[in-house]
């Protein structure tokens, strides 16, 4: 049996479910819409771990369970809880559950895609940068600092120089400009992250377990997943080969990590160079998939159920 | 010099900072949150040269990723609760700017830290009692049962704990009742615990019924419950971490 948890409209959730059901492989959803209609409960003990997932009028034996692949959304922020006091039943009870889920999906020896714990690296990106350099990957030249003294000395220093969240905070990666020079003593309010630019072209890696699609990325925007949006031309996508170093490195990576699926961006520097910005341990798949055909989601199914690694 | 890392009102820390000016002439800082929030000023970079840091503390005091030699690291989190006009929003923003960033800062002093960092704690992996006592039971180590229906139930008698700390298994932390001592096999599977839970030093709380049994484990131990046994092991751990550099 295979759980999927998380919002089962979600893209990269729905296109593995589809997946699954063209072969006929059970499946159980953990809906966290349905919150209110499911429980889990386990216990550890002399006899293992055992315990029930029930989703609506479906039970399944979690000991039965040979894998699970999550994307689970905030439960604060669930619709149905909207509007209802932080101290409500309803909320409570919804935070235990999810909290037994997790619990169980750190402890249970069944492929967890990711475990929560090895996603954390990505709670912080110059610390998971230290992780990637470890691997033989190039970093970003980078200053975290409140001081705008140093980001002066570093801008002078690197030329173009961009900024970015430290934390996985979603950001929108901005160029230091004359605006945001006029505005630097901002930081001394709140450290920021600041990178020396790097020339060249994005590649997003997709590793699945020892499977790896990469997918060319061509645009003009410092942030090519807000190119179009930002009053540019759409970031182009097309599916690339990398060599089999750096093939290798990424598998290497993903797998040091701890994570089964990881999504990775590089950028190709003119003169070869291969630099790491970060490697995303949820990664929506499906834009890359969309753009390019490559068949990712029948490689997390095949990875859920053991096949193809 | 040697750091002691620590949340604000961590009375343990203060405790661990006096006993280790009293055993070393190396300078001896005791570092909060709050002075890492609202009184540094940070330097913290990331390269090809590896990653390096120099914090400035509103005291003068210079922390430099080059002369520290040992760092005792009670570091919860870094939280921007003070920044009383900014909205809530912006506050846990920050906050989790200044996580991210004390996660890096503590990564790049690599070993010389008690209790390196993860990406899920600052002072190391967080881990719910259902994780303690399934990582117990993964090592040998006895461990009660645990019921996600009643996650916090206290199971069995009399706690006995024990401190952990670098492969030394450290007894004294009471309470007096008697019960079982510790069998090498015990020890041994105290030992692989610290060591699986990728901590340096932990105490370990172990149920005393039958036969001795993991309740939980914390990277934020009692030390004062060790008195000087507890003191003279960290002196010897932050020693070997400077004599490593």
């Amino acid at each position: 049996m295979i759980v999927l948890a998380g919002i089962p409209s979600e893209p990269p959730l729905a296109r593995v479910a589809d997946e699954l059901s063209g072969r006929g492989l059970p499946f159980v959803w953990f809906d966290q819409r349905r919150a209110a209609d499911s429980a889990c409960a386990f216990r550890l003990d002399d006899q293992g771990l055992h315990g029930t997932l029930r989703a609506g009028d479906r039970s399944v034996r979690l000991e039965d369970v040979a894998a699970v692949y999550w994307r689970l959304m905030d439960d604060r922020l669930l619709p149905e809880l909207k509007g209802l006091p932080a101290d409500a039943p309803q909320r409570a009870r919804c935070r235990s559950l999810h909290d037994a889920f997790m619990s169980w999906t750190s402890l249970t020896p069944a492929r967890v895609v990711n475990r929560a714990a090895a996603m954390a690296s990505n709670s912080s990106k110059p610390y998971q940068a230290q992780l990637i350099q470890a691997v033989g990957f190039d970093v970003p030249e980078t200053l975290v600092t409140n001081d705008p003294d140093l980001v002066r000395e570093f801008v002078a220093s690197h030329g173009r120089v961009v900024y970015k969240s430290i934390s996985g905070t979603r950001s929108i990666v901005e160029e230091v400009d004359d605006d945001a020079l006029a505005r630097l003593d901002d930081v001394r309010w709140c450290p920021v992250q600041f990178q020396a630019y790097v020339e060249g072209v994005d590649v997003r890696v997709h590793v699945v377990g020892r499977r790896v699609f990469s997918t060319r990325v061509t645009s003009d925007a410092a942030d090519y997943r807000y190119a179009a949006t930002r009053g540019g031309a759409p970031a182009r996508l097309e599916p690339t080969r990398l060599s089999e170093v750096v093939t290798a490195r990424c598998t290497e990576l993903t797998a040091r990590l701890g994570l089964r699926f990881s999504g990775i961006d590089l950028r190709i520097t003119p003169d070869e160079r291969v630099v790491c910005f970060e490697v995303n341990p949820c990664p929506a798949y499906t834009y890359y998939e969309g753009h390019t055909g490559q068949p990712i989601a029948r490689a997390v199914a095949d990875h859920l159920v053991g096949v193809a690694d | 010099m040697w750091l002691v890392l620590a949340q604000d009102n961590d009375v343990e820390a203060r405790w661990i900072a006096a006993g280790l000016r009293a055993r070393s002439t190396r300078p001896v800082a005791l570092v909060t949150a709050a002075m890492l929030v609202h009184d540094c000023r940070w330097e913290h970079r990331v390269g090809a040269a590896g990653a390096s840091s120099r914090l400035v503390l509103g005291d003068g005091t210079v922390l430099d990723s080059a002369t520290v030699d040992g760092v005792v690291n009670r570091l919860c989190w870094l939280g921007a609760d003070g920044f009383a006009g900014a909205s809530a929003r912006d506050r846990e923003y920050a906050t989790g700017e200044l996580n991210a960033l004390g996660l890096s800062w503590l990564t790049s002093l690599g070993g010389r830290v008690v209790n390196r960092p993860a990406g899920n704690g600052l002072a190391g992996s967080w881990r719910r009692m259902a994780e303690w006592r399934g990582l117990a039971r993964g090592v040998g180590l006895p461990a009660v049962p645990y019921d996600s229906d009643q996650p916090e139930m206290a199971t069995g008698g009399t706690d006995r704990v024990v401190l952990v700390l670098d492969g030394e298994v450290i007894e004294g932390g009471g309470p007096a009742a008697p019960g079982p001592g510790l069998t090498p096999a015990d020890r041994g599977a105290l030992v692989a615990l610290q060591r699986a839970s990728g901590l340096d030093l932990l105490d370990v709380h172990l149920g005393a019924g039958e036969r001795l049994a993991l309740r939980s484990a914390s990277f934020l131990p009692a030390m004062s419950r060790f008195g000087d046994a507890g003191l003279d092991a960290l002196q010897r751990a932050l020693t070997r971490r400077g004599a490593g550099r």
